[in-house]
């Protein structure tokens, strides 16, 4: 049996529902009926998630967990266009305690710490500086996790946490340099208002001194031309471009540049990944180097036909989706049907920005009617190409294979 | 000699201006897509979440609830996918040690077997 027919067939034989229970022992949960379900196509087989329109500024969303709410985009999103619709990116919060009230006229912007002078900025006068805008993708670090074999403990996200946004806002670099960097500064950290119920550090992220005054990194006020939904950081987040979401701080209201390595909980003991290439292990590893996780790396979706359907027979199959560079631009996206064995390349849609997502689409020569596995393979342009292999590590973080789609042709 | 594949990706390449300009997957302007500035100011935002009750029922529901449903909703719990023993026993004494979550000794062995069984 290949893995098409056990998905399949497992998709027939078991329907895990999160319905009264339908669930051995402790699993059952007593909640109001789920008003529907969306089937992913997981790791193990299909696996049923509650989607749910009833999240504030929120359309239709696959419910990962309702609090604090993971929210995961479903796929045909992004098949519809290289910019994620604000009322469709997905949501990831950490602390049960998340923002949900803001005073736009109270509201203030704390940025202290290793400065020569700090300063408290309000929303108005950052509206009145210089801005900037681009877009960019945001990917949560373990997008994807739900993919791993053997599965790991987390969010079980497929594909959906991630989304491409044209940002604006003010760079950081702006604000930096109206405090002044005093000497001896070596990394900037991030603070939101979201807060743990217990005493333990808050959900502060740090980057380099360097990599905050690039000019790139942004404090954001908009996304795709509106103020952020409050699930997405409203007023502000930061945004760190072409590095993983974990960074990108939500209801940022604290930035502090610090004179000394962050030994927070958040960049000393989370996020890790190990620093062999394509923070891959083997599987069941525990000891082994890790660092922060940091840049994205190159991806690729196809998203007009989902895994694990039907489709009628065409003898050119017209294949399209999206791809991602990383911290770069993609260069090339190719696709293939039989398994990766022979690639051929596919048309680029207008480049909106490097570190965006960019559409592709081509159609495939297929011989017959049957079973198919479709690829896509993204090159960025710093040259790196998706690998075949998955990448494996106890986090299920950066995964950044070629993604395959089990499509039977009727 | 080229195989039919060969031959295949010649025809859809000659082909496939043609095709692209038909399904217009390509050409189309994005419906998202802005390049405009936001033009507004930011205005006093307020958000109600929906109502979260769901609560574990059955065996262990008292342990599990009492637990863990401070912090998270039980869907965290049951979409994890099927751990062992010693990954829920992990997750626990992570709960207890990262995030400080009031999880009594005595109450550990039984918490993770009912983990262990919500997700059979």
């Amino acid at each position: 049996m290949d893995r098409l027919d056990s998905l399949l067939a497992s998709r027939l034989a078991r329907r895990r529902l999160l319905a009264l229970g339908s669930l051995a022992g402790g699993g059952a949960i007593a909640a109001a009926a789920t008003p529907s379900t969306v089937r992913l196509m997981l790791a193990q087989g299909a696996e049923d998630r509650p989607i749910a329109a009833d999240f504030a500024g929120k359309k239709a969303m696959i419910v990962q967990r309702n609090r604090p709410p993971l929210l995961e985009t479903p796929m045909e999103v992004f098949d519809r266009g290289v910019f994620t619709p604000n009322d469709q990116f997905y949501v990831r919060w950490h602390w049960a305690d998340i923002p949900l009230e803001v005073d736009a006229q109270k509201f203030r912007l704390e940025i202290g710490g290793h400065v020569r002078q700090a300063l408290s900025l309000g929303l108005d006068e950052l509206l009145r500086m210089p801005r900037l805008s681009y877009a960019a993708v945001n990917q949560c670090s373990g997008n994807s996790r739900a993919f791993f074999q053997p599965r790991v403990p987390g969010a079980q996200w497929a594909h959906g946490a991630m989304g491409n946004a044209l940002w604006e806002g003010v760079s950081l670099r702006t604000v930096l340099d109206r405090v002044g960097i005093a000497p001896g500064a070596t990394a900037v950290r991030f603070g939101g208002m979201d807060r743990p119920l217990t005493d333990v550090d808050p959900f502060d992220k740090s980057l380099s001194l360097d990599h905050a005054r690039d000019g790139e990194v942004m404090i954001a006020f908009a996304m795709n031309g509106e103020q952020l939904p409050m699930l997405n950081g409203f007023p502000l987040r930061l945004v760190v471009p072409g590095w993983y979401s974990t960074y990108w701080v939500k209801a940022l209201d604290r930035i502090e540049v610090l004179a000394a390595p962050d030994t927070n909980y958040w960049m000393a003991k989370a996020y890790q990944v190990p620093t062999a290439g394509d923070a891959n292990v083997t599987p069941g590893s525990k000891d082994f180097p890790t660092a922060p996780i940091s840049a994205m790396v190159p991806r690729s979706w196809i998203t007009s036909v989902a895994s694990g359907t039907s489709v009628p027979f065409r003898p050119h199959l017209p294949v399209r989706g999206i791809a991602m560079g990383g911290d770069c631009g993609v260069s090339r996206v190719e696709l293939s049907i039989d398994g990766g064995q022979r690639w051929m390349d596919a048309a680029l849609g207008p480049d909106e920005g490097r570190y965006g997502f960019r559409r592709f689409a081509s159609t495939v020569p297929v011989p017959a009617p049957g079973p198919r596995t479709l690829l896509s393979r993204c090159t960025n342009s710093a040259g790196r190409t998706q690998q075949m292999t998955p990448n494996w590590n106890p986090g299920g973080y950066m995964r950044g294979c070629v993604e395959m789609t089990h499509v039977i042709l009727v | 000699m080229s195989s039919w594949f060969e031959r295949a990706l010649r025809l859809a390449w000659l082909a496939a201006p043609l095709l692209l300009a038909g399904c217009g997957d390509l050409a189309t302007p994005d419906p998202e897509r802005g390049r405009h500035a936001f033009r507004g100011p930011l205005r006093t935002t307020r958000i109600i979440l929906p109502a979260d009750d769901a609560q574990f029922m059955g065996p262990g529901a008292e342990l599990l609830n009492r637990n863990c449903l401070a912090c998270h909703s039980p869907t965290m719990i049951v979409h994890q996918p099927r751990l062992t023993p010693s990954q829920w026993r992990d997750i626990v004494e992570k709960m207890r040690k990262a995030y400080h979550a009031p999880i009594a000794d005595e109450d550990i062995p039984e918490l993770v077997q009912h983990l262990v069984s919500s997700r059979r």
